[in-house]
Parts: C-alpha cells; sequence; structure tokens
C-alpha cells in the first residue's frame, strides 16, 4: 500500500465516523461553532471589547448595587438609638433627689440600715 | 463602547446612592458620635452643665448627648432639686458605667416604694451620716449581707 492509498483509507475511514455521529452531538457542536463565531464577529466589529462593557454590565452592578444596600441597611439598624437607652430623664430624678448617690453604693449604710430596720 | 442603556442607570443609580448614603454619614458625624464640643452649647446649656466645662472634652458622644437630656429637665425642677442636680454632676461623671447601672437600678426599686417608706429611708440615711467614722469604717468592713453581692436588697426590703 503506497501513502497516497493509505492516507485515502484514513480520510475515508474519518469520513464515515463523521456521518456516523449522534445528533445530540451534532448539535452541541453546531451550537459551539456558532457561538464562536458570534464572538469573533463580536472581536471584529468592536475591536478591544472595552473595560467598561466588562464591569458596567447588570451581572456585576446589580449584585455589588444589592450588597452596599444591605450593609448600609445593616449599619443603619445597628445605629439606631433604641439600641442606646437615654437615661437622661432617669439621671436627672437620681441627682436631685433627696438622697444622696454615696447612699445607694455606701456598704456601710446597707449594713446599718439593714440592722436597723429588723430590730 | 457599547455599554447597553439600562446598565448605565443601575450605575447611575449606584453612585446616586453612594452619594446619598455618604452625606448621610457626613451630617450624623459632628453632633451625633461625637457630641457637641462645649463652645457649640447654648449659654443656658453651659450655664447648667458648668460643673461638668473641665471633663467636657473627655466625655463621649453618647454621653454628651445624655448631659444635655438632663439639662432639658433642669427648668422643671425645684431651686433645691437644682442646687443637688448641679452639686452632684461631677461625681456622677467620674463614676463608672456599672456604679451608675446600679445607683439607676437601687433609684427606681425605692421610687416603687411607699412614700412612708422612702422617707423612713431618707430619714436613715440622716443618722447613718450623723455616725463617726470609724463606726460608718465598722459597718462597711462587716461580713455582706445575704445575698452577698446586693446589699442594695435592703432598700427594696419590706
Amino acid at each position: 500500500m503506497s501513502k497516497q492509498d493509505f492516507a485515502e483509507n484514513i480520510a475515508r475511514y474519518l469520513d464515515e465516523g463523521l456521518d456516523r455521529l449522534p445528533a445530540g452531538t451534532l448539535y452541541r457542536l453546531r451550537l459551539a461553532r456558532d457561538a464562536a463565531l458570534a464572538r469573533a464577529h463580536l472581536g471584529e466589529s468592536e475591536p478591544g471589547r472595552s473595560i467598561h462593557t466588562r464591569f458596567l454590565n447588570r451581572r456585576v452592578l446589580v449584585p455589588v448595587f444589592v450588597l452596599i444596600l444591605g450593609l448600609s441597611v445593616l449599619l443603619l439598624w445597628h445605629e439606631e438609638p433604641s439600641s442606646q437607652p437615654d437615661y437622661a430623664e432617669i439621671d436627672a430624678q437620681v441627682l436631685s433627689d433627696e438622697l444622696p448617690v454615696t447612699a445607694y453604693l455606701d456598704s456601710g449604710f446597707e449594713v446599718w440600715l439593714y440592722h436597723h430596720t429588723t430590730d | 463602547m457599547a455599554v447597553p442603556s439600562h446598565d448605565r442607570l443601575v450605575f447611575a443609580l449606584l453612585l446616586l446612592f453612594l452619594g446619598f448614603a455618604a452625606e448621610v454619614h457626613a451630617g450624623k458625624s459632628p453632633t451625633e458620635e461625637r457630641g457637641p464640643d462645649w463652645t457649640q452649647l447654648s449659654l443656658e446649656q453651659q450655664r447648667i452643665l458648668a460643673p461638668l466645662a473641665d471633663e467636657w472634652p473627655k466625655i463621649e458622644g453618647a454621653r454628651r448627648n445624655k448631659w444635655i437630656g438632663i439639662a432639658r429637665h433642669y427648668p422643671k425642677m425645684t431651686p433645691q432639686q437644682q442646687e443637688r442636680l448641679q452639686s452632684r454632676m461631677k461625681q456622677w461623671a467620674s463614676m463608672t458605667p456599672e456604679q451608675r447601672a446600679q445607683v439607676r437600678d437601687r433609684y427606681k426599686k425605692l421610687k416603687e416604694m411607699s412614700p412612708e417608706k422612702r422617707d423612713a429611708i431618707h430619714r436613715k440615711w440622716k443618722e447613718y451620716e450623723g455616725l463617726t467614722e470609724e463606726e460608718k469604717k465598722r459597718l462597711r468592713q462587716a461580713p455582706q449581707l445575704h445575698p452577698a453581692s446586693q446589699p442594695g436588697k435592703t432598700l427594696t426590703r419590706d
């Protein structure tokens, strides 16, 4: 068998194998080809697809927006004044009351009061 | 540059939102986070809070606002109450948060008692004040009352 015959045999086998490819495989190959062609076409008409189109699209911006919104809501909720109780009123009462602040903290007074109220 | 118009809209909204958030944050910082400086208080507030003038720079934001809240109650008080308030400001500001919480807690319990019982406790305090320092010291060194960690319970005992 000459080299030429050998090459023709290989080509024939390949052609026969191509005819026997399953329909699903052919379909996927066609889709891949179309996609590659579309990309190649876009590359030609818009040379150097810019960084803006890469980052200024909804796939990037929407999650970023949602993330920032979520973090802001969390921060605002955390800084709600309700988390810091307002002691102004009770402190004003305590400080202007007849009984001095020292009385509440003096352990000696506690002991003395205890014994003198149980007698 | 072929950026779809809806993507530009989302980007513009994002920028707008960031600008708004920065504005809100900047608007909050001077008064709400650090609290007003002494010179930013009104003359009336400075007069009421005068005992705290020296300590004011050391008082953090939330507590500055609390003192301003206390100053709002001042005009409604009797002259005697006003005097007491001002004379105790410095001491109150120098106490630890735990001590202040303890006093508030005991004050609330005392307030729930009948006026007669409250008067009795006030009288007892005056009597206690009349004791010598030696006697007071002995009482302070006495074993803790039951329950051990809460001597203030006696203030609320019926």
